[in-house]
């Protein structure tokens, strides 16, 4: 698809002017900037794998960003766990996580989803809030930073590693948007009942969906935690949520060149807007309107044809099965 | 031998009886079609034998099992496919993804297969990829393969419905009125292409209204009125018949066909 | 204008009117006529534009390129909502009803542009319920799990809760059993004979000639045939693809 190869172009054009970043641009506010846009990418690849995929409507996907964060936070400060051995316990506690809040609501069809992982979000950011161990409002500080042998991270190091989680989380998404799994996914957006008829386990469908993503967060919220050292629970807010939700909606549902400008979107034009400080947000508010009156289905929408191309010389002449030679070509004269 | 035997089924919404106490068999190999009345029951009589609905009592045997009580997936797995009276496709999707839909239940590769693209969930892709376009030739819409379902004229959209339930490898193909929508012209075409449907060695049911079209197909029509049967047979002798007569076809159902 | 001309005007004129989705020109060039109190009925194969046809005149795909005239006035430029208040009504394709909403409430909102006179809705209603005794025995089931043949009932029970001046549908035979077929049929003959215009699209071409006065045939989106029903019922071509002779 010509179209396929201009994504990948646009693609390898942004890696390359994001690797250089760092090195034509000494101030440090930018490498943060770049930092922030490069975490709600990731973010925007896992939530998208729920909502833009599946169509399951996720407003709580922050909790599990901090379920990654604190669990990385309280392992590495309290029990001195290294980073890496934090991880499996990320993933491990955002899938229990995602099997007790998804479990039960995923069987039911309707919106229900909604408004359970609203509760979810708001639930662990309470916890977060009030327990001892989560440091209560002021959060957990003290976080050690990454080390390779004697040398401690960098806000520049961080931006390489995010750099390539993004570059993971794309190739993942990619790979499953053009499989069995992602597939199964797009049916169960587009109904239901017909992607049951032709024999997909929905609720199990739904329930990988939103437990891929739940992985996928907490794994972000971990590396958070050690790039940030210190976390508290306002980063983990239902705005956050909703931010992340935005960039997915505004780039384009499902798409992953979208959810990438999107994330790009919801950190840049906040700050553009600095100069109009106290409206800032209003003005931020009436942009996202007019984005959305003027392109519906996001900046940069999917591809939906892109999926199969016809096998060239292939399909002609043969049949299915042991089909006979009978011509029912053309339709729709 | 019969491929399906539905036995005293009964299926009941609140105080009405959609389906009672209904008994038919589906011989193998053949066309059968299930014909009355509006809300007369046959579609309800397909959601029973695919799992939408859970029949209030009775039994399905398919393969010498009781389907009643599985859920739809299991009943595709197993070979039993449909298409829905009020076409149902993945509008945003094309023509080719909705007939790979199909293959969902004959391929098995899971989360981590998929991420990863290991071999095995190449070599899958590589395979559904050919057979969804396959499908598609074989219901004539190859040309069309990357339009949007939703952009598709009615009756393409009815034939699109074929071919993904055909990907799904049914032994069993239940068509819940194929000829809506098609003119005559269509219809005929239509008619040939259960016709090969049928040669592959797959049974297909068949609700339809149009009876020219039933006739001509079926081996054997099974009548319902009112969730009931009230007759059952070859082409010949149910159009023959009184009952059905009154009840469905009308006195002057040859001229009018 | 003067009131000859009046007089001699269709109720319903299309001016070479194209129509595309995108890229694609689904409708081109078509122009037709209807006159008050006729029956008028569109023919064609599948995909030759006889549903966009219809959605150009409800407002639905505005056509990009002619004339639409409903009683001597254009309309191709007016929203949907502002078409059916001058009194255009539509049966879309394929059963359009409100699922998640009763019967009656299905039926009530038909009566919307003219909400006000409860009392002719009323009688309206009684008459609908009367034509259609199976809506009657479900008045307050679900739209949504009725029949597909009780659903197409409801759609147009629907549309004729306020009697439009052209009345649209688009296959309204579809899932229908063959003697409700006939009843439906004769309805609609009824109903132009009380003074409401039909425009329908039909794919039982045989009985649908057999009532209409005048016939369309469209073919990849052009009028290749038209005429006299009647006249067309005998047209060769007509026989051959849409008759089976
Ligand atoms: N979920 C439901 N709740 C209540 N009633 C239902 C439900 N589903 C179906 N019915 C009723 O059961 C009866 C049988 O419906 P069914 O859809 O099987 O009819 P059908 O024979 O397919 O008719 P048609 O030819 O019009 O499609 C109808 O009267 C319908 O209104
Ligand atoms: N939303 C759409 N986007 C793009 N193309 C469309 C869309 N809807 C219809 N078309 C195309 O426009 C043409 C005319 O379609 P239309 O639905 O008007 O046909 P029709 O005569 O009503 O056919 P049928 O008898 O199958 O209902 C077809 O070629 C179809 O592919
Ligand atoms: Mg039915
Ligand atoms: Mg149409």
């Amino acid at each position: 698809m010509a179209k396929g190869r201009h994504s990948l172009t646009a693609g390898s054009v942004a890696l390359i002017a994001g690797l250089l970043v760092p090195l034509l641009v000494r101030n440090p506010y930018y490498i943060e900037l770049g930092v922030q846009i490069e975490f709600y990418m990731v973010l925007a690849i896992g939530l998208n794998m729920v909502v833009g995929y599946c169509g399951l409507l996720d407003l709580g996907y922050a909790a599990f960003f901090a379920i990654g964060a604190y669990t990385t936070g309280i392992l590495m400060t309290h029990l001195h766990f290294s980073f890496w051995f934090c991880i499996p316990f990320c993933i491990l506690g955002a899938a229990l996580a995602g099997v007790i809040i998804g479990g039960p609501t995923l069987r039911l069809r309707s919106d229900y989803l909604a408004v359970v992982t609203l509760g979810f979000g708001e639930i662990v950011q309470l916890l977060a809030t009030n327990l001892k161990i989560t440091g209560g409002a002021t959060g957990i500080f003290g976080i050690h930073p990454l080390r390779l042998g004697a040398h401690a991270f960098s806000m520049t190091d961080y931006y390489y590693m995010m750099i390539i989680l993004v570059v993971l989380g794309v190739v993942g998404a990619y790979s499953l948007r053009y499989s069995r799994v992602g597939r199964a996914w797009h049916y169960i957006r587009e109904d239901e009942d017909a992607a049951m008829a032709m024999g997909v386990n929905t609720a199990l469908f739904k329930l990988y969906a939103y437990i891929t993503g739940a992985m996928w967060g907490s794994m972000v919220g971990a590396v958070y935690a050690v790039s940030m050292t210190a976390i508290a629970p306002e980063s983990f807010s239902y705005s956050q949520s909703v931010l992340i939700l935005i960039a997915v909606i505004l780039g384009g549902l499902g798409s992953i060149p979208g959810v990438l400008v999107g994330a790009v979107l919801v950190v840049v034009l906040p700050e553009l807007l600095r100069g109009v400080a106290l409206f800032r947000l209003l003005v931020f508010g009436l942009l996202m309107v007019v984005f959305m009156i003027l392109r519906p289905q996001g900046m940069w929408p999917e591809n939906i044809r892109g999926v199969f191309k016809p096998l060239v010389g292939k399909t002609a002449g043969k049949k299915p099965g042991n089909g006979s030679a009978l011509s029912l070509g053309g339709g729709g004269e | 031998m019969n491929i399906l035997t539905v036995e005293n089924l009964t299926l009941t919404f609140g105080g009405l009886m959609a389906i009672s106490d209904l008994s038919f068999s589906v011989a193998k190999g053949q066309v059968t079609s299930l014909i009355g009345p509006n809300g007369a029951g046959k579609t309800c009589v397909f959601n029973c034998i695919t799992g939408f609905y859970r029949p209030t009592g009775g039994r399905i045997l398919f393969g010498g099992e009781n389907l009643v009580g599985r859920p739809p997936y299991q009943i595709t797995e197993r070979g039993i496919c449909r298409t829905f009276q009020n076409i149902r496709l993945f509008n945003a999707l094309t023509a080719v993804e909705n007939v790979a839909a199909g293959q969902h239940t004959r391929t098995g590769c899971g989360l981590l297969r998929c991420l990863f693209r290991t071999g095995r969930s190449r070599r899958d892709e590589r395979n559904v990829r050919e057979k969804s376009f396959r499908w598609l030739e074989f219901v004539g819409l190859t040309d069309f393969y990357d339009y949007q379902a939703r952009q598709l004229p009615y009756g393409d959209q009815r034939r699109l419905e074929i071919a993904r339930a055909l990907a799904s490898e049914p032994k069993l193909l239940l068509l819940d009125e194929p000829a809506a929508g098609m003119n005559h012209n269509e219809q005929e075409r239509l008619l040939a292409l259960i016709r090969e449907i049928v040669q592959l060695g797959i049974t297909v049911v068949m609700i339809d209204h149009n009876m020219g079209m039933v006739m001509q197909i079926s081996n054997h029509i099974v009548v319902l009125d009112y969730g009931r049967k009230i007759a059952e047979g070859p082409p010949e002798t149910v159009r023959n018949d009184e009952q059905v007569i009154n009840a469905y076809l009308g006195e002057d159902f040859d001229a009018a066909s | 204008m003067p009131i000859w001309e009046r007089i001699s005007m269709p109720l319903l004129e299309l001016d070479g009117v194209s129509v595309s989705y995108g890229k694609i020109q689904a409708v081109s060039d078509i122009s037709l006529t209807v006159e008050e109190k006729e029956i008028v009925v569109i023919l064609g194969n599948n995909g030759a534009g006889k549903t966009t046809t219809l959605r150009a005149i409800s407002g639905l795909n505005p056509p990009h390129h002619g004339r639409i005239l409903f009683d001597g006035r254009e309309i191709h430029h007016l929203p949907p909502d502002k078409i059916v208040s001058l009194g255009i009504t539509h049966v879309p394709e394929g059963r359009r009803v409100f699922r998640d909403m009763t019967v009656l409430e299905n039926l009530d909102l038909g009566g919307f542009s003219r909400r006000r006179e409860k009392s002719y809705l009323k009688s309206r209603l009684e008459m609908i319920l009367d034509l259609f005794p199976r809506l009657a025995e479900r008045k307050n089931q679900l739209a949504g799990t009725l029949s597909g043949g009780e659903q197409q009932m409801l759609a147009m029970g629907r549309a004729m809760m306020v009697e439009p001046r052209l009345l649209m549908l688009d296959e309204p035979s579809l899932g229908l059993a063959p003697l409700f077929v006939q009843l439906i049929f004769n309805i609609l003959k009824e109903t132009a004979a009380s003074g409401t215009t039909v425009l329908l699209v039909e794919q039982n071409a045989r009985l649908a000639l057999k009532m209409a006065d005048k016939g369309y045939v469209l073919e990849t989106g052009s009028v290749k045939l038209s005429g006299p029903a009647g006249e067309l019922a005998g047209h060769d071509e007509v026989v051959k693809a849409y008759l089976g002779g």
